[in-house]
């Protein structure tokens, strides 16, 4: 399907990572809903032993217990907790990442095509209502990824004996970002999609999604962006 | 019973292959048969997304006999692909039909896109 512009703000699709008119395949299905699921249930556990950890370490329990041991103790498994919620949040943050709209008010990402083949050319256009002032370590880019969506196997040790958990892990097969300006207005930057790069694929243990990005690229917090996903045709 | 796959390494989305099963030691085979599956791959799990084939040869195999097959690659089957994680590819599986345990002679195929 052909269309002259397609603005990411106006597209609506149940998974983020497929363009609207192609289907999700066995893997995408099956872990819809699951990691929102353990997102909610780290969270709420990682709050409960901060606040219970925090109410240890205050003498909650009463003068009955060391206040060192307790403070010590309490503050330790309160530490673990926010490692949960800290963990919690990294996961809800890789799965719907902040919005580059919220950064940069008014900002757009069209892309001339929804299908395009390896070895043609995307034309990308960015749009910025107006000229917006940042640190300077934060650059404005547009980019091309594929990221590869795969299965693996992990085995926890429990006491009835080894569970094994199957995980789906994520890894960029390709990106090319092109730094762009803060300057009010369209801005137009053209990729190629690589011949010898993987294509689209929706499979059962492995998926491929193609994407045209903007972010704002920051060091050691994730990146603000607007995503507009594209399918890649052998 | 021992068979031999030969074949071309590359195919094209599409075009007719063609290929021979050598019979490198003969023996009592009900039917050999042919199938062509797309395969997912990664480091722990694998799926067989699709597979299509059938019959090439019926009856008992004599050593040093040529079986000529030949196939179609599907005009819309997803290229072989290779990455750090995963792998998508196309095999070719022979199978003979024995009393007992089966013969298998497989080999890979890598599927290109149309040009």
């Amino acid at each position: 399907m052909r269309t002259p512009l397609l603005t990411g703000a106006n597209r609506r699709s149940k998974f983020a990572h497929i363009p609207p008119d192609h289907d999700p395949g066995p893997q995408t299905l099956r872990n819809q809903g699951g990691s929102t699921l353990w997102e909610w249930f780290t969270a709420f556990v990682g709050s409960g032993m901060v606040v219970g950890g925090l109410f240890v370490a205050a003498g909650g329990r009463g003068s009955k217990f060391n206040p060192w041991e307790e403070a010590i103790g309490g503050l330790v498994f309160a530490f673990f907790g926010a490692v949960c919620v800290a963990w919690a949040y990294s996961l809800r943050r890789k799965r719907r990442p902040l919005r580059l709209a919220d950064r940069l008010p008014g900002a757009a990402l069209a892309v001339d095509r929804d299908d395009a083949r390896r070895g043609e050319r995307l034309s990308v256009t960015l749009t910025l209502a107006s000229s917006n002032g940042s640190a300077d370590d934060e650059s404005l880019e547009v980019g091309l990824v594929c990221v590869e969506i795969y299965d693996y196997q992990v085995v926890a040790q429990t006491r009835a004996g080894p569970v094994y958990v199957r995980q789906t892990g994520e890894a960029n097969a390709h990106e090319d970002w092109r730094r762009v300006e803060r300057t009010a207005g369209d801005q137009s930057v053209e990729f190629e999609l690589p011949r010898d790069a993987p294509y689209s694929y929706e499979g059962d243990c492995v998926s491929y999604a193609w994407r045209v990005s903007a972010r704002i690229a920051r060091t050691l917090r994730s990146d603000p962006r607007i995503d507009h996903a594209v399918w890649v045709l052998p | 019973m021992k068979l031999e796959l030969v074949l071309g390494d590359q195919a094209a989305q599409g075009e007719k292959v063609t290929g021979r099963v050598d019979v490198v030691e003969g023996g009592a085979s009900r039917s050999l048969t042919l199938t062509l599956s797309f395969h997912e791959q990664t480091q722990s799990y694998s799926a067989v997304r699709y597979s299509s084939g059938g019959e090439i040869h019926t009856g008992e195999l004599v050593t040093g006999q040529p079986v000529d097959f030949d196939f179609t690659v599907p005009a819309e089957a997803p290229p072989s692909l290779k990455s750090k994680h995963a792998e998508l590819y196309w095999e070719l599986a022979i199978t003979s039909d024995e009393h007992g345990l089966d013969t298998h002679a497989r080999q890979r195929l890598e599927v290109i896109a149309r040009a």
